[in-house]
């Protein structure tokens, strides 16, 4: 005889948990997603991630450089992110890493052969004038291991 | 059990996964039509590469013997990001038509057809002509390279 509950019990449990977990997962994404563009924060961080490869590509040795970033630390502070690590230099693989929140980050190769010391984002005006928030770092030549 | 439902059910399943994935990618479409890909850099990088050739260039023989080798070193390049597929260099002695090359030889055509033009997926190329020692020579620098998300 058929075991109609049995039937019944199987089916809900089976086939709505998968269901309701598949959807719940994509939904996750798809805000994810989405709200990274709030803000217009993905396309900041890809004209930060350019601008500063910009900076890279034409530097010397030993040249010192400033990028204003004040409207990335608006947008970061505005998503809880810490500023100071908005900018990451990856010296082994010649990377530049931009992330202003949202758990994306973008990132932008530079051919200059040379890498990136004392980098920091610094408020330069305390008490007084306009927020400012710019990166400053250091190129030098690239260290050769062997 | 009733097995002929069980599977109907189960073939459902394939329904409800194409469902999803149409889903998920007008979503994705959408978002990146009305967002964009950011700016297009590949012009700018392309010329900057072509700059710091012509520096070089001017300052050392690319065609002597063995200084392939130390090209990257010379010309303070990173060999990893020149060869990363995204780049390109090439000189060429016009006349005498030796040429030496690094990175992906076919952005040469790429950059000439005139179907890519305005596809993001085909590099953009600046060409410049300069004379050394007498002897005309074309460099061509070549870049497709496009910012990288990481993360969700």
């Amino acid at each position: 005889m058929l075991n109609k509950r049995g039937v019944f019990w199987d089916n809900l449990t089976i086939n709505y948990v998968v269901y309701f977990i598949l959807v719940f997962v994509f939904f996750i994404f798809a805000f994810l997603y989405v709200t990274s563009f709030q803000d217009g924060e993905a396309l900041w961080e890809d004209f930060y991630a350019k601008q500063i490869v910009l900076a890279l590509d034409t530097a010397e040795p030993e040249q010192d450089v400033w990028i204003d970033m004040s409207q990335g630390a608006r947008i970061a502070s505005g998503n809880k992110f810490d500023v100071g690590k908005m900018v990451i230099f990856d010296n082994v693989n010649n990377l530049v890493r931009v992330d202003l929140g949202k758990g994306r980050s973008t990132s932008f190769s530079y051919f200059n052969d040379a890498d990136v010391v004392n980098w920091s984002i610094e408020s330069p005006s305390k008490g007084g004038g306009a927020e400012v928030t710019r990166l400053y770092f250091k190129v030098v030549e690239a260290r050769k291991d062997g | 059990m009733d097995k002929i439902g069980g599977a109907g059910a189960g073939m459902m399943f394939f329904a409800f996964f194409v469902l999803i994935m149409i889903v998920g990618g007008g979503l994705f479409w959408g978002v990146n039509a009305f967002f964009g890909k950011g700016y297009d850099f590949r012009q700018t990088e392309a010329g900057l590469m072509n700059m710091k050739i012509e520096r070089c260039f001017s300052q050392n023989d690319f065609f002597l013997e063995g200084f392939n080798e130390s090209f990257y070193e010379i010309c303070g390049l990173n060999e990893n990001v020149i060869e990363d597929g995204s780049h390109l260099i090439l000189v060429r002695n016009i006349v005498g038509g030796e040429e030496v090359l690094w990175g992906v030889g076919d952005f040469e055509n790429q950059c000439d057809f005139k179907g890519g033009k305005g596809n993001l997926d085909f590099p953009v190329c600046k060409k410049t002509e300069l004379k050394k020692g007498g002897v005309d020579f074309v460099i061509l620098t070549g870049s497709r390279q496009h910012s990288k998300k990481l993360g969700i």
